[in-house]
């Protein structure tokens, strides 16, 4: 399988440099660029499927070696579980991004962007294959670094390279905390491998772990967004194409989440983890999936939502972890088990329907040139498949019922329900869980509110503003990927049971990593069913009985409809008879209300002027919406590490003499420690 | 005669039945108000009136509206197939009561994107205001599910109410009856009830759910109309199996007494509504934070008892 994967990643980069050398012909460097990611895409899914489905564990001997790293790769359930959205869903947006019609919406410099893009997968297949710290660190580098430089290759308007720079300096806090852990882990040990910084942390002490873990909540966290982190990916999503939108949150984000069940892996195995690891994941998960659906609800550019969407369903995530440590900690396997299964479950579901909510909101955007969803309106008409792929999308990342993203969240949900109804009465625990409920609960309503905005405002009733008509009637055949992206998202929930048995192993593997399941239970699935663990098969009677029921009341509809006349004729408007699409509520106004009632997360600034006098001339109003946690969170942060990194620039002085006296100064301090 | 027939009996009652529930309210309020009233089966002389109309469609509406229907009777079908009290559900599993909200969010969603797909500005200030609602009221549900949950250990409505038996009714008493309370104030918000929403007024304005279906005609206002009859019989079912708990052994009295539940559910909205004006709108909000205290402080009830 290994030797599949490491041809995938060659074939990644090797089509990236290609599409950098036909770097005069942008066509040949596009066909390239995406064909790398569909050939590199087909390899790896066929291994790493392979791998899940035989369960099997795989490690390579190193080919190189160097002081501290090996390359040293291996694959196992977890990795193979985080590599499937890096090939399909990479494919498929390299696919999307590539079946544009002249003058729909180019890329600036596509062989830059096609280097970057595909270097950026190959970064995160590398580093979910890595298992070596340096080598991890390397690819981790590299992707953040791509993405980077994917999101600022592509700027429309000046306003906009704030965000890719607040994405690069928060990936770059990120990965110090991941140095700081990898090191920590590792102690003085030689080959930092990642067999070595397990056996490390078995025997370094309580306190190193915990400080491990902190720098792996800060680095992996951070990169998914868990609050206080919550600010720091957003801004990166609105100026990048949506495709690059489409890459960030539904691959590279996922590394988040990979790497704290990777830590957990290495580290957390040792003894049962302390309970305040479970809390912090639960709340922080809790409070950025709270703030990520209020702010996605408030958001008024497409792009912003649906990366705001994002933080909250990686909160929701986070707080899967939370809730599967917390079960870990008190030896409650059906907590542990549901969190767990949750999240990894939900990783898949996201990465699929956030992909395909991106990549038609590019299509949107190739079509309108606006991002604004108050001057939207009326789309489906016009875009119609580009309608439903984008209601399934939203069906999917809002977690309704029939659809993939709902089985996600009614396990982490029913985790929570688990642990109130197990946990002493009147404990903190129980607490804990009553709170999730709450919280997850208003995170549903607000979700489904932020798209049902998303959806109805783009896509229902009239047009609202004169920039977004529809250029051009939409071509099915580019709409294939995304296409492919629903269907799966489908798949995915309907076949839910079989996923379920798939994400198991992994599920199991981190439930055992504690060993708290009693002796003589080796069947972990038995002895959760007789605990009250609701196996995978009830949310899936639940979604098809929904289906059911809606198919008997379609019939029943088509039957009471049978002798009815259509005709159409205008909205009822009160009688008004020269109704305007300006008219309608907006966006903004029909989020207005929600907003007010959390105005704890965003402000609402309004500027107006009233008609004055008998006969009024004039009169304006215009309001927006800053968010409160950048206003006084990171900027200052953020500006310190500016302020520093200028600073550190005396020491580039560009006289290659310096820098042979750094190399001997080095030298000669290294020599006389260790002599 | 076996379980399953006798919930069988039951799903085709509450399919029957659900439209009389209106007539109730409507009937309780016209008495509080000295009038005599619409029949008690004026919901079913409304239904089949609408069956034999025509239909219009706006020229701005989209596959969507046609669709709302389906979704909202789906919606609650689905939700009325895992029904409670001493019945017994048809269908009955690990964490159906999930499946119950989910199912009734669909239904909703797509009543409030068929609202925006008419694209006037009435309907898309009902939407905007039920969204609004649907967000404050879905903890207040999820934490009465939760005390109700912690109650009888168990994670499906079946097992909820079977768990019921009169020592942990005994026992759990003040949580119940503090969980079904607010199980109430939620379905006076979810069924747009006074004080919330007020179904009656003839000004758009003014109103939630009648503003979001203004443009809905024919065969689809019916089914809408049933659809919105049978989701409150469901919430006033799961309050009302909250609340009286009845096990006398008979599977016949206890529907029967379940059913004399769900009529006194009736006869109490007509009251509310008799005596309480529509709130102001942004007190609303607070009316439902409200109920989820109530369902915390069942929560905490239980906490304390157990």
């Amino acid at each position: 399988m290994l030797y599949w994967i490491s041809v995938a990643i060659v074939v990644y980069a090797a089509s990236g440099v290609a599409a950098w050398i036909f770097r005069h012909r942008p066509g040949a460097a596009g066909v390239l660029g995406a064909l790398g990611c569909v050939v590199a895409g087909g390899f790896g899914l066929y291994a790493s499927a392979l791998t899940l489905l035989t369960r099997s564990i795989e490690n390579s001997r190193s080919l190189l070696n160097a002081p501290h790293a090996r390359l040293a790769l291996g694959i196992d359930s977890l990795s193979a579980l985080f590599l499937l959205p890096i090939f399909f869903v990479g494919a498929l947006i390299a696919l999307a991004a590539l079946r544009r019609r002249p003058g729909d919406y180019a890329l600036n410099r596509p062989h830059e962007h096609w280097l970057f893009f595909n270097c950026t997968l190959a970064g995160a297949a590398l580093a979910v294959v890595s298992r070596n710290a340096i080598l991890f660190l390397f690819a981790w580098e590299v992707m953040t670094v791509a993405s980077f430089l994917l999101i600022e290759n592509d700027q429309r308007e000046p306003g906009d390279h704030g965000g890719g720079w607040v994405y690069l300096t928060a990936g770059h806090i990120g990965a110090a905390a991941l140095f700081a852990m990898f090191a920590l882990l590792g102690g003085d040990g030689g080959v930092l491998d990642f067999s070595v910084l397990q056996s490390g942390a078995r025997t370094a002490g309580p306190g190193i772990i915990s400080v491990a873990f902190v720098l792996a909540f800060t680095g992996f966290g951070g990169k998914v967004g868990l609050a206080p982190f919550q600010t720091w990916y957003p801004e990166g999503y609105p100026p990048a194409p949506a495709h690059v939108g489409a890459l960030l949150s539904g691959v590279v984000g996922n590394m988040g989440i990979y790497g704290l069940l990777r830590f957990l892996m290495l580290a957390g195995g040792v003894r049962t983890p302390p309970v305040w690891w479970g809390y912090l994941l639960l709340f922080a998960g809790l409070a950025s999936a709270l703030i990520g659906a209020v702010r996605a609800m408030a958001a008024r550019d497409l792009t912003r939502l649906l990366a705001w969407s994002s933080v909250e369903n990686y909160g929701l995530m986070g707080a899967g972890i939370g809730l599967g440590l917390l079960g870990a900690a008190s030896g409650n396997g059906v907590v542990s088990y549901l969190g767990f299964a949750g999240v990894i479950f939900h990783m898949l579901n996201h990465s699929v329907s956030k992909s395909l909510l991106f990549l038609s909101a590019g299509a949107v955007y190739s079509r309108t040139g606006t991002r604004r969803l108050d001057t939207m309106g009326g789309l489906s008409k016009r875009l119609p498949l580009t309608g439903l792929l984008f209601l399934v999308g939203s069906l999917g990342a809002a977690s309704v019922l029939p659809l993939n993203g709902f089985v996600s969240e009614f396990l982490i949900l029913m985790a929570a329900f688990n642990g109130a109804t197990m946990y002493e009465p009147a404990s903190v625990a129980a607490a804990s869980m009553f709170v999730a409920v709450i919280v997850m609960a208003l995170v549903g309503g607000l979700a489904v509110a932020a798209y049902v905005k998303a959806f109805g405002f783009v896509f229902l009733g009239n047009l609202r503003g004169p920039g977004a008509a529809s250029r051009a009637k939409e071509q099915p055949g580019q709409l294939l990927p995304h296409a492919h992206l629903a269907v799966t998202a489908v798949v995915l929930a309907v076949t839910s049971p079989d996923v379920l048995d798939v994400v198991g192993v992994t599920t199991r593997q981190l439930v055992r990593l504690w060993r708290f399941v009693p002796e003589g239970a080796d069947d972990l699935d038995a002895w959760l069913a007789s605990r009250g663990a609701p196996a995978g098969d009830s949310v899936f009677l639940g979604a098809w009985l929904l289906i059911a029921c809606l198919a008997f009341a379609y019939i029943l509809r088509a039957v009471l409809m049978r002798r009815a006349a259509r005709e159409s004729g205008p909205t009822w408007d009160c009688g008004y008879i020269a109704p305007d699409g300006r008219m309608q509520y907006t966006a903004t106004s029909f989020t207005r209300p929600i907003v007010e009632d959390f105005d704890a997360f965003v402000k609402i600034e309004d500027r107006r002027s009233d008609p004055q006098g008998l006969f009024p001339t004039g009169a304006s109003f215009s309001s927006w919406r800053p968010g409160i946690a950048r206003a006084f969170g990171f900027s200052h942060l953020f500006r310190l590490v500016g302020y520093l990194a200028a600073r550190l620039r005396i020491l580039q002085e560009g006289r290659v003499q310096l820098y042979l006296l750094y190399m001997a100064a080095v030298l000669v301090i290294l020599l006389m420690w260790k002599l | 005669m076996s379980q399953t027939i006798l919930s069988i009996v039951m799903f085709i009652l509450t399919l029957a039945l659900c439209p009389l529930l209106p007539g109730i309210v409507n009937r309780v309020k016209a008495r509080c108000a000295g009038r005599t009233g619409q029949p008690l089966l004026q919901k079913y002389y409304d239904l089949g009136k609408l069956v034999r109309k025509d239909v219009v469609y706006s020229t701005t509406a989209t596959w969507i509206f046609r669709a709302c229907p389906v979704a909202v009777l789906g919606g609650a079908l689905a939700a009325a197939l895992t029904p409670f009290g001493r019945g017994g559900a048809l269908v009955s599993f690990q964490g159906d009561f999930l499946i119950w909200a989910g199912a009734l969010t669909l239904a909703r969603l797509f009543m409030i994107l068929a609202a925006l797909d008419a694209g006037s500005a009435f309907t898309g200030m009902g939407a905007s205001r039920e969204a609004w609602f649907a967000v404050l009221a879905e903890p207040a549900i999820f934490l009465a599910m939760a005390a109700l949950a912690v109650i009888s250990h168990q994670f499906s409505m079946t097992g909820f109410f079977l768990a019921l038996t009169p020592e942990t009714t005994s026992r759990h008493f003040m949580a119940l009856l503090f969980a079904a309370l607010a199980l109430f104030v939620v379905s006076l918000a979810e069924n747009a009830r006074i004080p919330v929403d007020d179904p009656t007024t003839h000004l758009e304005l003014t109103m939630i759910h009648e503003a979001m279906i203004l443009d809905h005609s024919g065969p689809d206002l019916a089914i809408i109309e049933y659809g919105a009859a049978l989701k409150l019989w469901v919430m006033a079912s799961l309050a009302v199996g909250a609340a009286v708990p009845v096990d006398i052994g008979s599977w016949w009295l206890d529907a029967g007494c379940f059913l004399v539940g769900l009529f006194v559910f009736a006869v109490l909205l007509g009251i509310v509504e008799s005596v309480m004006a529509r709130l102001k709108l942004n007190r609303v909000p607070q009316f439902l934070v409200g109920a989820a205290v109530l369902a915390a402080i069942s929560v905490i009830l239980v906490a304390r008892s157990a």
